[in-house]
């Protein structure tokens, strides 16, 4: 058995799991994605074994859903899987190797997902968002470099952690396998996320500030009382879209009441 | 002559957003269809940096929130910053007080159409198998590509039926719309920042799930 997937296999399936969610769909959701991304390492592993390997693209065809960040880390684990399935005798400890292959595989895009969602959605792209915005805001007397800075920062930041944790992940769950969950509790992706949120939400404040420098002097008390009135809304769950709605109009209202 | 070149730079930008709009979800996910990066690309690339930014700001800071997890598909960010910008640009622009709000409905609209296209795809599933269960191997290119084709189609053509019938349509009701409309819309403008910041401020304070 190998110690790794090799430069070459990796950056192949890499590649691929880039188009994980390209045919996403209600019923299977990422399985064809992660079956196409599989597909070398199970030509490898099942040469020469038609009847196996082709039920083995069909296991990878069935229902399939994680964080798409965190797939790579599932792709890695089940090819190191299906590697030791390849490499056990046909028959009863084969089908046993499977049948773990897949509990694992379940289990692993479940809890996978939750730490993915926390981590990328909640805490790095919201950072990345508010590090975008203070800074287009900071620069907003020169459209051009606030422009710049806005895609720039995002894009360098954002690919620059997640790219390579996409990468590193693939070669992780190969020699993980089983040992995922356990070994990324030794990660301090917690303490990650809660400073990543953090510094976010002092961003976002700054970017507040800014915006309140910027503004006219009877701007300030309509501005504070709007970021107010959509902090309270959206507590009550009222969704962004329908407050700004809102806010157009209680904009037609006051201009109906003369008081713009 | 005039008249086209001048909807030429629109439907290309309509185009680009189509095939960038595919980073959403599809292809990547490098971030490139977040409103605020697309609305920065897409104010320089048309030399209106400011009303890029801006727009992507509130459209980015608004759905800061919407986390695509499992089957649940919010509002196409990418798309509604994009044509809120494109309507702008457009030979019959829209004043950015109505081109935000009007960006954000056709967002809602290609929502519609991409769960129409999402329940489509199961199709692709059959296919993939079914080649399997006869001892071939899927047409990848072909299954992954016709998904890609279709949803890069869809996005261009909402935004080719917003920017040249809804966008010419929405500018004659502007210029005929009462002036506490256009002074509410304005209004609505100047305070959507405060709100996209209360929005982003609300997601941040929460804990993380």
């Amino acid at each position: 058995m190998s110690q790794s997937l090799g430069a070459r296999m990796q950056g192949r399936l890499f590649g691929r799991s880039l188009l994980l969610q390209s045919c996403w769909n209600f019923e299977r959701m990422q399985s064809l994605g992660l079956a196409f991304c599989l597909e070398p390492w199970l030509e490898r592993c099942w040469a020469g074994q038609n009847g196996a390997a082709r039920a083995a693209r069909l296991r990878h065809q069935e229902f399939f859903n994680t964080q798409p960040y965190m797939a790579s880390l599932v792709a890695g684990m089940v090819c190191g899987l299906e590697e030791e399935a390849a490499a056990a005798p046909a028959g009863e400890p084969r089908e046993r190797l499977v049948k773990r292959l897949k509990t694992l595989k379940t289990a692993a895009a479940s809890a996978l997902a939750g730490l993915g969602d926390a981590l990328f959605w909640g805490a790095l792209r919201p950072f990345c968002a508010a590090l975008a915005a203070a800074g287009a805001l900071a620069l907003r007397q020169r459209p051009v470099w606030a422009a710049v800075w806005a895609a720039a920062a995002y894009l360098v930041v954002f690919n620059a952690l997640s790219l390579a944790l996409r990468w590193r992940f693939l070669a992780l769950g190969y020699a993980w396998r089983d040992q995922i969950a356990a070994r990324l509790k030794e990660w301090p992706l917690q303490r990650l996320i809660g400073a990543l949120r953090w510094a976010a939400l002092a961003l976002i404040l700054a970017a507040a500030a800014l915006l309140l420098r910027a503004a006219l002097p009877h701007q300030r008390l309509v501005g504070v009382c709007a970021l107010a009135a959509a902090l309270l809304l959206r507590t009550a769950r009222v969704s962004a879209y329908r407050i700004f709605a809102l806010g157009l109009l209680a904009g037609v209202a006051a201009a109906w009441a003369g008081w713009l | 002559m005039s008249a086209l070149g001048g909807w030429l730079a629109p439907v290309g930008g309509a185009a680009l957003v189509a095939l960038v709009e595919l980073d959403a979800v599809q292809v990547g996910q490098f971030m490139l269809s977040r409103p605020i990066v697309l609305g920065a690309l897409l104010g320089l690339l048309f030399r209106a940096p400011q009303t890029g930014v801006a727009l992507g700001l509130c459209c980015e800071l608004l759905s800061l929130d919407d986390v695509p997890v499992g089957d649940r598909l919010p509002l196409n960010a990418a798309v509604a910053a994009a044509a809120a910008f494109l309507l702008t640009r457009s030979p019959s622009p829209l004043p950015v007080a109505a081109a935000l709000p009007a960006g954000l409905l056709l967002g809602w609209a290609h929502q519609r159409i991409e769960t129409v296209l999402r329940t489509r795809r199961q199709a692709l599933c059959a296919q993939a198998e079914g080649l399997v269960r006869q001892g071939g191997a899927p047409r990848w290119s072909r299954l992954i590509g016709r998904a890609l084709a279709a949803q890069a189609a869809a996005t261009f053509l909402l935004l080719l039926v917003g920017l040249c019938a809804a966008g010419p349509a929405l500018r004659a009701l502007c210029l005929r719309a009462p002036d506490v409309v256009v002074d509410g819309f304005g209004f609505g403008l100047s305070v959507a920042p405060w709100l996209a910041l209360g929005v982003a401020l609300h997601a941040l304070w929460r804990r993380p799930a």
